[in-house]
C-alpha cells in the first residue's frame, strides 16, 4: 500500500482528470491526439521490474535505481520529441510539466543513486539510507536541494519535491486528454467525437 | 458505452501506476 503522500499524489491527478475531461471536453477533441502513450506503461514495468532486482538480487541499489532513472530520462526525451508538434497549448503544458517532474525526480536519482531528502526536512542524519531507494542529503548539495525530495507535508506523512508537485497538474491534463472522447455526449457531438 | 468504461478504466489504472512509478515522496514511517 502507498503511503498518505503518495496515494494523494496518485489520487488527485485521478481526481481531477474527469472533471477536467468533463469540462473542456471540446479543447481535448479539437486537439491532436498524444502520442508516445505506449511508454507509459512500459516505464511503469521497468519500474516494477526494478523493484523487484532490489528485493530479490544482490545488485547494488545505486546501480539499479541509476539504470531505472536513465531508462526513464530516454523514454521521457522519446515522449517529447514525439509530441514536439502538438499545436494544443493545453496538451503541451501537461506534456512538458509531467516529463518535466517526472525528469526533476530521475535526474536527483540518477545523480545520487538514491532518492535525495533533505536530511533536515526527514528528521535523518545526512547519508543514511532509510529505504533502499532514499538518502538523506545535506543542505550543501544542491542538486538535492533543487530536485530531491525537501517540502515537508505534514498531514500527508511526506517529503515531496518539485518534481512530485509538477507531476500532479501534467498527469491530470494528459488524463483528461485521454478520457475527453470518451465522455458521453448527446447529438452532433457524439458522432464527431466517434468519427475520430 | 461498455468498452468506453473499459478504456477509462485501462487509462486511469495506467496513469496511477506511472504516477507511483514517477513519483518519489519520502514518507516517515520509512
Amino acid at each position: 500500500m502507498p503511503g498518505p503522500g503518495l496515494a494523494a499524489l496518485i489520487l488527485a491527478p485521478l481526481l481531477a482528470s474527469g472533471v477536467m475531461a468533463v469540462l473542456w471536453r471540446g479543447r481535448f477533441v479539437a486537439a491532436a491526439p498524444l502520442r508516445g502513450a505506449a511508454l507509459v506503461p512500459l516505464v511503469v514495468v521497468v519500474s516494477i521490474a526494478a523493484a523487484g532486482l532490489q528485493r530479490s538480487t544482490d545488485l547494488p541499489n545505486a546501480v539499479v535505481n541509476r539504470t531505472l532513472a536513465a531508462t526513464i530520462l530516454i523514454a521521457l526525451a522519446a515522449f517529447l520529441v514525439l509530441n514536439r508538434g502538438q499545436p494544443n497549448r493545453l496538451l503541451r503544458w501537461g506534456t512538458w510539466l509531467a516529463a518535466g517532474g517526472a525528469a526533476g525526480n530521475a535526474t536527483a536519482m540518477l545523480v545520487y543513486g538514491y532518492m535525495p531528502v533533505l536530511a533536515a526536512s526527514a528528521g535523518l542524519d545526512p547519508g543514511v539510507h532509510p529505504d533502499p531507494q532514499y538518502v538523506a542529503a545535506a543542505p550543501s548539495q544542491v542538486i538535492a536541494l533543487v530536485l530531491g525530495d525537501v517540502l515537508p507535508l505534514r498531514p500527508l506523512d511526506a517529503v515531496v519535491s518539485l518534481g512530485d508537485l509538477l507531476l500532479v497538474p501534467g498527469c491530470t491534463i494528459l488524463l483528461a486528454s485521454f478520457l475527453a472522447p470518451l465522455v458521453p455526449t448527446r447529438g452532433a457531438h457524439a458522432v464527431t467525437a466517434e468519427g475520430r | 458505452m461498455r468498452n468506453r468504461l473499459f478504456v477509462a478504466a485501462a487509462a486511469i489504472a495506467t496513469t496511477g501506476a506511472a504516477i507511483a512509478a514517477l513519483a518519489a515522496p519520502y514518507h516517515w514511517s520509512n
